[in-house]
């Protein structure tokens, strides 16, 4: 089994002592954990549920608060963030795990170690209201 | 494979009566294999290598530096083949976001620190800023991975065809993990230790000291023992002892943990001490 960067590993746990919603993407864009008050937004706990990949996002994302058109994976932070590797942040739709649709505002932060090491992103997530 | 300790102090060279066994010198060991020699670490016991007769028929040196701490590098100046132009040395170390590794080093070895210059030592010097993908010398690969520790530092795994031992001097494997272990895949320098035959190991504190000196970015021995039983390594070497230890102290804090592993043999580094693998 190989373990992931160090640099994942103390965010995590600089996440666990959060009350702060926070979540973290590997570089392939695979969400490896979130906290326990980013599993109260998403809809799901970590210890759970465990992580989240890339496609378990498709239709939870959507263009408006009308919650019909949904939006596309490349255009969703935590991927997005990887392409364009410079800070995402702004409001986004999103229907939760549970099926809960909310506004949220989310900041995503590349993560990129020493020697230009790109190892995935910071997500903070804010709940703005559930819909 | 043969390994041998010059150093297995950490943090200050610490001479006295009561460092005679397990010995006073800085981190240092060397890694001697079918002619070829790795040096891990150029604390103050980078200088009884420099005069012993490992070094005096070899030409090119690898020095594996695991981060810019003092007690790492303050032998540096000292290893003598630097001031012979027949020699090539090259050095490794961990990347900086900030500076080159001959910068930082150049910081140390200049005056008003260190009255000779870098530029003026006379071997072929090569310096090389890691992790990088993969590292091998004539007979040997070396990983190397950031661990946890202030500021950037390596742990290194060494392997033969067959063998493999893990150097991880200064590692803070538990901090912010109040039930350690937790899983392998979230447990720092899990992937370099993990199956090896010889793991060594910080080791600088005893239980009850660790709560006041959390975040200075070393291990206990219970610490140690449990990532040596997760990493399912066969024997562990306790590395880095404080300066503020003496010989009986560390024996009294071996005998007290030593049961503490079912599957991993666990010693205490000592200075001289050589070890061969296999094992």
């Amino acid at each position: 089994m190989s373990s992931q960067d160090i640099e994942l590993i103390l965010s995590r746990q600089l996440s666990e002592y959060l009350a702060v919603p926070m979540a973290l993407i590997d570089h392939d864009g695979k969400m490896v954990y979130y906290n326990e008050a980013a599993g109260f937004i998403l809809g799901k706990h970590f210890d759970e549920d465990g992580e989240i990949d890339l496609r378990d996002w498709g239709g939870r994302f959507f263009n408006h608060e009308g919650f019909t058109e949904s939006t596309d994976l490349h255009e969703i932070p935590f991927f997005k963030v990887l392409s364009v590797r410079h800070l995402v942040q702004g409001e986004y739709y999103m229907r939760n795990f549970e099926e809960i649709n909310q506004k949220l505002m989310i900041v995503c932060v590349p993560l990129v170690g020493l020697s230009q090491r790109e190892l995935g992103a910071l997500i903070f997530i804010n709940l703005v209201n559930r819909l | 494979m043969r390994l041998r300790f010059w150093g297995t102090r950490g943090s200050l060279p610490t001479f006295n009566s009561d460092t005679q066994v397990y010995g006073g010198n800085t981190s240092c060991l060397s890694v001697e294999n079918e002619g070829e020699l790795i040096i891990l670490d150029a604390g103050s016991g980078i200088k009884p290598l420099a005069d012993s007769e490992l070094v005096k028929s070899i030409r090119e040196f690898h020095i594996l530096i695991t981060h810019m701490h003092f007690d790492h590098i303050q032998g540096l100046g000292f290893f003598t083949p630097f001031f012979n132009s027949e020699c090539r040395v090259n050095i490794y170390g961990p990347a900086s976001n900030s500076e080159e590794l001959f910068k930082i080093l150049t910081k140390y070895l200049s005056p008003p620190l260190f009255p000779v210059r870098i530029r003026d030592f006379k071997a072929d010097l090569q310096f090389h800023a890691l992790p990088r993908r993969s590292l091998r010398t004539s007979h040997l690969s070396i990983n190397a991975s950031f661990v946890c520790h202030p500021g950037p530092t390596l742990g290194f795994r060494i392997s033969d065809d067959t063998h493999s031992f893990c150097y991880i001097p200064d590692h803070e494997v538990a901090l912010g993990v109040p039930a350690f272990p937790k899983s392998a895949e979230w447990t720092s320098g899990y992937e370099l230790a993990a199956g090896c035959d010889v793991l060594i190991h910080d080791a600088q504190y005893d239980t009850e000291q660790y709560p006041a000196k959390t975040g200075w970015g070393h291990s206990t021995y219970d610490q140690a023992i449990k990532f040596a039983e997760l990493c399912k390594v066969r024997q562990l070497y306790l590395f880095h002892h404080d300066p503020m230890h003496s010989d009986l102290k560390l024996e009294e804090m071996l005998a007290r943990h030593k049961d503490e592993a079912r599957n991993t043999t666990v010693s205490l580094a000592r200075e001289g001490d050589c070890i061969d693998l296999p094992v």
